[in-house]
């Protein structure tokens, strides 16, 4: 797992509807059977479904009517804000829907390296240099041609020879260029073209593609038609197929202007009504329609491969060397790149847009996150995080030399020999460990915490009962005190004589220490304070062979300490008025405020670190 | 493609080792010069008088530095002439916290004296922030931006990029108008190359940019005489 020891992950409790069955858990020792009578107990840290319920607990919210945690697979997503990154021009959905979701004003990434690529005009260069003015100085005014230039690795727009008359809006102006310069018919253009054909065919020439496509053909001959071009040809040829075969005849012609020959045209319907051949339609049977043709050239938009075409890119290959070919993700980066073999076949990657979403509650779908729609905004409107709402959880070694007297069996063991230099990353196997648990409250009522864990940690090792760790709390059940202005607690009484209670057990402390050291007895908390307390957790690693690569879960995890941990927090809030409180009563307006009683469970998973492995 | 990928993890590995040595041989770099030498040795020096150097700038080491006209040293760059002599040409900026030579290649060797442990830096050369050049030779134009690293021996041509954190091995080679950016990919810099205006661009404004910083950096050369 990626956080560093020591760490706290917190399961959703959604995970609890689906069951951990022992049949996909291959760490369990139990039987099948056995799993189902356990589930309500035992957290299966060890279980590879575990990762997907475990999350920090800052990546969980909390939603305050079901009064519960939520994680990802419990909370809807939903799109607010469409914008570029990098212009924070904000886009409406329709665009989006029309557009595509990528920035169409003059954001571009780097085909080669995808950072930003910079607007630059060439004149303006040349106009600094004979004006000789000083770097300070700003406000020259850009003049054409313009390219786009990556300040990280130099490529620029000239190297594919593409330059732009205008500053502006790029993207329309490179719609129009192909790499090398030349320049083709905008795709508004093309569609006009094709109705002009499209019209010209439902006049009803005999030669419906040759004809009119004779002029276009001779132009295009020397360059291939580009993917747009045949997918338009394509599209083309299919309509005019359908339109064929239902008959091509005038009263074609006439539904042809009317319904654009879609599939659900009256002529599409009979025929595939006469594709079933039954007696729905016996007049028609007659005048069977023509078979449709498949596309066979490119006019009809199937590209050929010609016998040539590979050794050419083999030979450019061979000629321009490796740094000349593109990688895959320069190829993945946009689809026009897709098929991009050489450098200077690629073309600049126009700005993919982003979203700010906001995030509902799956149960009661209520809004647990809704940022400011304004893109430059990075506020929050509602943001129910989990970690306002329960208690944090933090666990460290305690350094602090501590009494082994509650019963584990190695406490014999010197605690000095522990105590000092506790690497988390090799913890010595079958040496007791104390760890220090410290519990915060972030909520403004004090809250009762009831601490559990099984007593043996889920083996490490299927089979292998060994590596599975002895755990004990040594205070399952304390308080921690409420959250709240830090001035509250010097102005209140009550908090004073805690406070001089804590000066006396410190002075014990010193004490204890000057005489040995301070003692983690069961049943007391270790340490206390505002809204916070800390308790000790007693280990006994379990012992951990070295690498079984028959193992199937045998990866880096393989002998991580981690102890599963059940919290249960009781607290008595206030409710306001309208909250709890049913209308009557509100009316009644007997009730302002009263106290309800709330508890919450969850399971953690503490990550200790890792057991050193035994030969 | 699986050629091209396994490249790419090569590079990536091969970027990390330097930048891992640096961190080690910072601290070692430091105690050798303070514990064998208490008080950091006085290099003999050729310096031009248009030439800015910081009184801040560290100039160390036992063999000849030559600082070029209108050279600038930023404050806390380093100049360290422990294993050869260098030369640094016209318009130079070498800024903060920057390390020209060095007694100690990058993978924390004592640098020998066979030839290559020279350093040539041409004019008009940037070298930014945090950057090691122990290079043999860095060409007219070049950059060398925020923390790259350029090994012992290394060649760099002209009008080169090395981009932020990218790293140039030990006795390699760069040719003129190459542009290494960070995954070690090399890309011919194309409007340099075939642009002789903006290369003359780029020099003016080196040019200006060292005038601006003539105003900034009070220079005190008096310190190395
Ligand atoms: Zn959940
Ligand atoms: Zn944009
Ligand atoms: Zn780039
Ligand atoms: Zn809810």
């Amino acid at each position: 797992m990626a956080l560093p020891f020591p760490y706290t992950y917190f399961a959703c409790p959604c995970t609890e509807t689906t069951s951990f069955s022992s049949t996909t858990d291959p760490y369990s020792t139990e039987p099948a059977g056995g799993a189902a009578e356990d589930e309500e107990s035992t957290f299966h840290s060890q279980s590879p479904r575990a990762n997907y319920a475990l999350y920090p607990l800052e990546h969980l919210l909390y939603c305050e009517d079901c009064h519960q945690i939520r994680c990802p697979r419990c909370w809807v997503e939903e799109i607010m804000t469409w914008y570029c990154p990098s212009c924070l021009f904000e886009y409406a959905n329709s665009m989006v829907k029309s557009d595509g979701n990528r920035c169409t004003r003059s954001c571009f990434n780097c085909p080669l390296c995808m950072s930003n690529l910079s607007i630059v005009g060439q004149n303006e260069e040349t106009d600094k240099a004979q004006e000789g003015s000083h770097p300070l100085d700003k406000g020259q005014q850009a003049t054409g041609p313009y390219f786009l230039h990556c300040p990280y690795c130099s490529w620029s727009s000239v190297e594919i020879g593409i330059q732009f008359d205008k500053g502006k809006e790029i993207y329309d102006q490179l719609q129009r260029i192909k790499n090398g310069g030349r320049v083709v018919m905008s795709q508004k253009d093309k569609e006009r073209e094709q109705l002009k054909l499209r019209r010209q065919v439902s006049r009803g020439s005999i030669s419906q593609f040759e004809e009119p496509e004779t002029p276009k053909a001779t132009e295009k001959e020397s360059y291939p038609p580009d993917d747009r071009d045949l997918f338009a040809n394509l599209n083309a040829f299919y309509k005019s197929q359908i339109l064929e075969s239902t008959g091509g005849s005038a009263l074609g012609g006439a539904f042809g202007a009317l319904s654009d020959y879609g599939i659900s045209s009256p002529g599409t319907l009979s025929r595939i009504m006469s594709m079933y051949g039954s007696n729905l339609g016996p007049k028609r049977g007659k005048d069977k329609p023509a078979p449709m043709r498949e596309a066979q050239s490119e006019m009809e938009g199937v590209r050929l491969t010609k016998d040539n075409d590979e050794e050419k890119i083999v030979e450019s290959m061979q000629q321009m060397g490796w740094d000349a070919t593109t990688s895959q993700e320069q190829r993945r980066e946009h689809p026009d790149n897709m098929d991009a073999t050489l450098v200077s076949d690629l073309r600049p990657v126009p700005t993919l847009l982003r979203t700010k979403r906001s995030k509902r509650c799956r149960t009661c779908r209520h809004i647990l996150v809704r940022p400011e729609p304004k893109v430059a905004s990075t506020r929050y409107k509602i943001r129910l995080l989990a970690l306002n709402y329960i208690p944090s959880l933090r666990l460290r070694p305690l350094t602090a030399p501590a009494a082994l007297g509650t019963g584990t069996p190695t406490s014999s063991v010197t605690a000095s020999s522990i105590a000092s230099s506790v690497s988390l990353d090799a913890i010595p196997p079958a040496r007791s460990l104390s760890l220090l648990l410290t519990v915060h409250n972030p909520l403004f009522d004090p809250i009762k915490v009831t601490l559990a864990t099984p007593s043996l940690t889920p083996p490490l090792r299927p089979n292998a009962p060994a590596s599975r760790s002895r755990v004990t709390i040594l205070c399952p059940q304390f308080e921690v005190g409420a959250s709240g202005d830090v001035w509250d607690e010097a102005l209140d009484v009550g908090a004073k004589e805690s406070r001089e209670k804590s000066i006396k057990d410190a002075a014990a402390a010193l004490e204890s220490n000057a005489s040995g050291q301070k003692q983690a007895e069961a049943g007391k908390v270790w340490e206390r304070g505002r809204n916070w307390t800390s308790v000790v957790l007693e280990v006994l690693p379990g012992v951990v062979n070295s690498p079984v690569p028959t193992a199937r879960f045998a990866g880096e995890d393989a002998n991580v300490l981690e102890i599963p941990l059940y919290v249960r927090i009781e607290y008595e809030t206030e409710t306001g008025p309208g909250e709890g409180a049913s209308a009557v009563e509100r009316a009644a307006g007997g009730i302002k405020e009263r106290k309800e009683q709330r508890e919450l469970e969850y399971w953690c998973v503490l990550g200790v670190g890792r057991i050193a492995q035994t030969a | 493609m699986s050629d091209q990928v396994s490249s790419n993890r090569d590079s990536a590995t091969f970027k990390v080792v330097p930048a891992a040595a640096t961190v080690a041989a910072a601290p070692s770099k430091r105690v050798s010069s303070t514990a064998s030498k208490p008080a950091l040795s006085k290099p003999p020096t050729t310096i031009h008088p248009s030439a800015i150097v910081a009184e801040k700038a560290v100039l160390t080491g036992l063999y000849h530095i030559s600082i070029g006209a209108n050279s600038v040293i930023h404050p806390f760059a380093r100049i360290v002439s422990e294993a050869g002599p260098i030369t640094i040409g016209e318009n130079v900026i070498v800024n903060e916290r920057a390390v020209v030579g060095g007694a100690r290649s990058s993978d924390g060797m004592e640098r020998t004296g066979d030839g290559n442990v020279e350093v040539h830096i041409g004019n008009s050369v940037t070298v930014e922030s945090s950057a090691v050049v122990e290079a043999n030779m860095i060409g007219e134009g070049s950059i060398i931006d925020i923390e790259a690293r350029v090994g012992t021996g290394a060649r760099i041509g002209k009008y080169c990029k090395l981009s932020p954190k990218a790293s140039v091995g030990a006795n390699e080679t760069m040719e003129d108008f190459t542009t290494l950016s960070d995954p070690g990919r090399r890309h011919t810099d194309h409007l340099l190359k075939c642009n002789p205006t903006v290369r003359a661009l780029r020099s003016k404004r080196q040019k200006d940019q060292v005038e601006l910083l003539r105003r900034l950096i009070p220079s005190n050369l008096a310190k190395w005489s």
